[in-house]
Parts: C-alpha cells; sequence; structure tokens
C-alpha cells in the first residue's frame, strides 16, 4: 500500500495497513531547522508558503 | 513543493499537501500598499494601508525573527463605520468571478504523485474568518 492509498483509505474511514503520519511541516519547523528568521517566509514570502 | 517531497522522502511520511489553492480570477478594487516602519535584529513592523473605493483602512503587522507575525493595530477600528469598507476584502459582495485557474495545484498534484493525498481548504463564508481583524 502506497502513502496515497494509506490516507485515501483512513480518510474514507477504511483500514489501511498502518496507521498513516502526516505531520504539518509547512512553516514553522522548516523555519526552526534551517535557522532562517521567520520573516523570511511570512514577510520577504521566501520560500513562498 | 521540492522542500515538502524531500521531506517526505527523509522522514518516511505519508503525504497529505494541504498548502495548494485554486486561483480565482476577479475584478480586485483594492489598491494595497505597505511600509516598513521600524526594524531591529528582533522584528520588522510593517504597516499595510488599503485604498478601497470608500476609503481605506490600515493594519500593523508585527513579523519576529523567531515567530509567526501578529497583529499590533488592528484593520477594523470601528465597525460601524469601517463595515462599507470592508466588503471590498470579498469579493463575493460586489462582484463576479471570472474564472479560475487550477494550473498550479494540478502541478502539484502531479508531483505529490502516490506519496500522498493533495487537498485545498473552501471557507465557509462568514464573519469568523474576520476574527484577526478586528
Amino acid at each position: 500500500m502506497n502513502s496515497k492509498e494509506r490516507m485515501l483509505y483512513a480518510i474514507l474511514n477504511k483500514k489501511p495497513d498502518m496507521v498513516p503520519v502526516t505531520p504539518d511541516i509547512s512553516n514553522m519547523i522548516p523555519a526552526k531547522m534551517s535557522g532562517r528568521p521567520f520573516w523570511d517566509i511570512y514577510f520577504y514570502n521566501n520560500p513562498p508558503l | 513543493m521540492k522542500a515538502y517531497l524531500n521531506a517526505l522522502d527523509y522522514f518516511k511520511f505519508d503525504g497529505w499537501f494541504i498548502y495548494g489553492s485554486i486561483e480565482l480570477k476577479y475584478e480586485n478594487l483594492i489598491e494595497e500598499e505597505k511600509r516598513i516602519i521600524k526594524k531591529d535584529e528582533e522584528k520588522i513592523e510593517v504597516e499595510y494601508f488599503y485604498l478601497t473605493p470608500e476609503g481605506s483602512l490600515h493594519t500593523i503587522i508585527v513579523y519576529p525573527k523567531d515567530n509567526p507575525p501578529w497583529v499590533k493595530e488592528h484593520l477594523i477600528k470601528n465597525f460601524k463605520e469601517d463595515f462599507k469598507k470592508i466588503k471590498y476584502f470579498s469579493p463575493s459582495y460586489y462582484t463576479s468571478y471570472t474564472g479560475f485557474s487550477d494550473k498550479e495545484f494540478l502541478k502539484m498534484k502531479n508531483e505529490l504523485g502516490d506519496n500522498g493525498v493533495i487537498g485545498i481548504g473552501i471557507p465557509t463564508p462568514d464573519f469568523h474568518i474576520w476574527q484577526g481583524n478586528f
């Protein structure tokens, strides 16, 4: 079962092969991990959200 | 998108990409101007001006170095007075949508492939979406 199938099974309330793991890693984690100031993302749109 | 795909590959996550959107096309009657009013090592303060056909509104947003932005001065100061202006932030109140483009959305969907599912949010029209502006 690939990730797409696993996610679709979970969304459709079916039983996937394992619990899908899909953290929200959009803004804060990349900013923290890269060490870049948050204003690069939120004000200068670099990289774009 | 590329960074997200790299993270999926590195951490072996299942993708749930919710950061794309459909581009709606309409006549925008708001002119936006912004200026940096303060900048130091910890934060940038930016004043935004929105010029509507019935007057202007402004807000001040603070962008900290190590946190997401927060509102220092809210957009709506006097609801009764400002109501005629804020309708221009909701295009469906004064104009018709002329079309949309799903080009970027479909590109992201193709790039994600079997690594997960892609979704977009559809907000319900109401004043709850204005919570940060009062």
